[in-house]
């Protein structure tokens, strides 16, 4: 800084320099939190709401597959009540394990999105022969119609089955997936570069790099609080809480996803907080480097 | 009193970033306002005001032991109107030995209990079609015994309803034109699979019983 006898004007300019590169400062301080916001968040839901692998966990983890059983049951009873035959016709039909396991292959091989055949035969054979049973122990007299309706339920029952396995959003969401990874690359590449290109031109604006850093450090506070509060103010609220979903087991997986993905962010938010407590250490010990310079 | 400098730079490292994060938020909400207003909406849609029930059991406004009236009016706004799935009557006649749950709702969880009004008829008393439903192989067995003159009562959670039969019909359970909306008088249609208890899968007939209203409240609308 010059100290001229016309000090006036030129401390008036240096001041006035100084004025429009803190607020030029500040302006690419705080695009650089946006960036850093968009860049945990959708870091996020690649890591949580549209990672396949993440996906299939929390089916694990809710127990979905397990209550598939109940649906299938259910829906089966629904089926046979107005026909008339009593729930006994399904004693043996359908196995929990089995079910268990066509359910949970059926709903990983819709999301990686691989071919796959629920095996009914079983079932049917099995349906077909607990009903022949009952007919033959109350003597109830068969007709063409009486094999035509039985020949209905069993029709029914197994559509119903194949139903209650699949999960009823799998195609929507693979196509929501499919379509976020497409983008969320090239799209995370573009503002890490802004990124960088920011934190260049911050550090190179200033005389000394800890001053630029301090710009950096705002930023990464910034973008912590964006990326924390609002998903920690959700969770705490629990308003995912109340969506009307059905069945119970869809509601609970619906809730988990939310849930991770929610966690998700803020843990992403967390290492902002310690990049910022990362960058105080840096500013000072810069800070003290450029007072043994002087 | 002066602030310190670093007083003023710890003061700085808050305000500058809170300030930023709020003035954030506001540019998403500014720019994004469109999506955010459509995902609200959406949300608003499917969210309900408490955790959905799952409990097996389904609810009631109905209480057995309370006085309701059996004739005069009834203010509209007097009604505690039920839910969807949830109980708010009982259908009895005493010749048939009938003693049935009615519920608001026709889906297969009522019908596992009792009987099932669709929604696009009318609660009794409102002087239009009331539309009842039931399984043939458990509640609606009775029916297949039913006569022309019977009386149906129809005790709800704020009024009690007598209907006598006047008609029964057996039609294809695709015919929408089946029912007997023509007359003046209130009417209740009873609908169940036919034929009655016959082993032969789903059924495409339904029996249907038609009464008309011959004692009970009315409904004012004011």
């Amino acid at each position: 800084m010059e100290k001229k006898t016309e000090s006036g004007k030129v401390r008036k300019k240096s001041k006035k320099v100084k004025n429009i590169r803190t607020v030029v400062s500040l302006v690419l301080s705080f695009i650089l939190a946006l960036c850093i916001t968009a860049i945990i968040v959708l870091t996020a839901f690649k890591m949580s709401f549209f990672n396949a692998s993440s996906v299939i966990g929390e089916f694990n983890k809710t127990n979905y597959y397990y209550s598939v059983w109940d649906s299938v049951y259910e829906k089966a009873c629904n089926t046979l009540r107005p026909s008339g035959l009593p729930e006994e016709v399904l004693d043996g039909v359908f196995d929990k394990n089995v079910v268990y396991m066509e359910s949970k292959n059926y709903i990983e091989a819709q999301i990686k999105q691989q071919d796959y055949t629920v095996n009914t035969t079983v079932i049917e054979n099995k349906i077909k022969d607990n009903i022949s049973s009952y007919i033959k122990k109350n003597n109830i007299e068969t007709t063409k119609e009486t094999d035509r309706g039985i020949s209905d339920i069993t029709g029914e029952i197994i559509k119903d089955y194949e139903s209650a396995l699949k999960f009823p959003f799998a195609a929507q969401y693979v196509k929501y997936m499919n379509m976020y990874n497409k983008v969320f690359a090239p799209l995370c590449a573009v503002l890490v570069i802004l990124c960088i290109i920011i934190c260049f031109v911050l550090v190179s604006m200033q005389h000394w790099a800890h001053r630029g850093i301090r710009y950096i450090s705002y930023a990464l506070l910034s973008s912590g609080i964006m990326g924390f509060l609002a998903p920690a103010v959700i969770r705490i609220s629990g308003a995912y809480e109340r969506l009307n979903v059905t069945p119970l087991r869809l509601y609970n997986l619906v809730v988990a996803v939310i849930e991770s993905n929610l966690n998700m962010l803020m843990y992403l938010s967390c290492a902002a907080f310690v990049l910022f407590g990362l960058s105080l250490g840096a500013i000072n010990t810069l800070k003290q480097r450029a007072s043994h310079k002087r | 009193m002066k602030i310190s400098k670093r007083k003023k730079r710890i003061i700085s490292y808050i305000f500058i970033p809170v300030i930023m994060a709020v003035l954030g938020y506001g540019i998403i909400f500014v720019a994004a306002r469109p999506v955010i207003n459509l995902a609200s909406n959406v949300f608003n849609m499917v969210l309900s005001k408490t955790m959905p029930n799952f409990s097996s059991e389904l609810e009631s406004v109905y209480d057995e032991n309370a006085k309701v009236q059996k004739d005069g009016i009834i203010k509209k706004s007097d009604i505690v109107f039920p839910g969807y799935e949830v109980r708010y009557g009982e259908l009895f006649c005493d010749r048939l030995n009938m003693d049935v749950k009615v519920f608001w709702g026709d889906t297969d969880r009522v019908f596992k209990e009792g009987a099932g009004q669709y929604i696009g008829s009318f609660l009794p008393g409102f002087g239009h079609m009331v539309l009842l439903g039931a399984h043939d192989s458990l509640y609606f067995e009775p029916l297949q015994d039913v006569k022309n003159g019977d009386v149906f009562v129809l005790r709800t959670n704020y009024g009690e309803f007598q209907y006598r039969v006047t008609e029964t019909k057996i039609a294809d359970a695709k015919d929408s034109e089946v029912f007997f909306d023509n007359s003046d008088k209130e009417q209740l249609i009873l609908y169940t699979c036919y034929p009655f208890g016959a082993l032969i899968g789903i059924k495409d007939q339904r029996f249907y019983v038609c009464a008309e209203k011959i004692a009970g409240p009315v409904i004012s609308e004011e």
